[in-house]
């Protein structure tokens, strides 16, 4: 049997789909097979395999959404706003979140810091509808929309603060202090107007840094950071 | 080397299990109990996390951390 395209050239192989014999111009080698010239698989077809998908796809533009509305939503009912912003286990956050500082103010265990959970729920609603706000924007923007918050930036890579993994070890060292009876917690939080005082020293050093290096991008997130680890 | 990191995050999981089971036999068999023990838990998710970090900023760097 001779090539189907070139009648005076014996066939060297078969293509895979169709069965047409093919001499050895006119065969493609893909997949560790032989196909002719019309059913070789497209060099995109073999990727896939290689690069999962990982990242979500780009997101599109959305002309829709209402920055305000997520603001009200947010502000007014607790975890609503990232719902509306199809955040779903981020509003169950907030609302946890919520429902925590309110059930520690009232069910009478602050023990003498009522004014500062009671600041923590007017910040955090603040926050809920501001970070709604903040996401809708950039959701009708079609810029991507961060899972965590659109308003502190914790995927900055490298020698970055780990305030994260500090604040866990950190509380947990506290608690596992209080709940072994080596230093009570109420001894530790009396203390706890030095934070307010510390982060407006922070938040200072921040300015003025930030004044004289011209780096005022990158001063926003350091100090909301920094709000969120004296929080704790 | 190069697998460091996913060494750290495969190990995450077992190792926090390992962490609770060790924390309720403490609360069977000896005098602590979990409702002493529990922010263990806590300072073991810190510790992965950091090391996690330091582990994914090694290849890039191309130190070995």
């Amino acid at each position: 049997m001779n090539c189907l395209n070139h009648p005076e050239i014996p066939a060297a192989a078969f293509c895979r789909t169709c069965g047409k014999p093919l001499c050895d111009a006119c065969k493609r080698a893909a997949q560790g097979s032989v196909y002719c010239e019309e059913h070789v698989p497209a060099q995109t077809a073999t990727a896939p395999p290689r690069v999962a998908p990982v990242f979500t796809p780009p997101p599109v533009a959305d002309p829709s959404v209402s920055p305000g509305l997520a603001f009200a939503l947010g502000l007014l009912i607790p975890g609503v706003g990232a719902i509306y912003n199809g955040q779903y286990a981020k509003g169950l956050v907030h609302a946890i979140i919520f429902g925590l500082l309110v059930s520690i103010l009232s069910s009478g265990s602050a023990h003498g810091m009522e004014p500062l959970f009671g600041f923590l729920i007017a910040a955090w609603v603040f926050y809920m509808g501001v970070e709604a706000y903040h996401t809708a924007q950039k959701r009708r923007g079609g810029e991507p929309v961060d899972e965590f918050s659109s308003l502190i930036n914790l995927h900055t890579r490298g020698s970055r603060f780990p305030a994260g993994a500090v604040v866990l070890i950190g509380l947990g060292v506290l608690l596992l202090l209080n709940t072994t009876d080596i230093i009570p917690l109420e001894r530790v939080l009396r203390y706890w107007p030095v934070l307010l005082i510390l982060l407006g020293v922070y938040m200072l050093y921040v300015r003025l840094t930030g004044l004289s290096e011209q780096s005022g991008g990158a001063a926003p997130g350091n100090v909301s950071k920094e709000v969120q680890h004296d929080q704790q | 080397m190069i697998n460091s990191n996913e060494l750290v995050r495969a190990v995450r999981g077992p190792i926090i299990l390992i962490t609770i089971g060790t924390l309720f036999a403490l609360d069977h068999f000896t005098p602590w109990g979990f409702q002493q023990t529990w922010p263990v838990i806590l300072i073991v998710v810190g510790l992965l996390t950091l090391v996690s970090r330091s582990t994914r900023s090694g290849p890039t760097t191309g130190g070995v951390a």
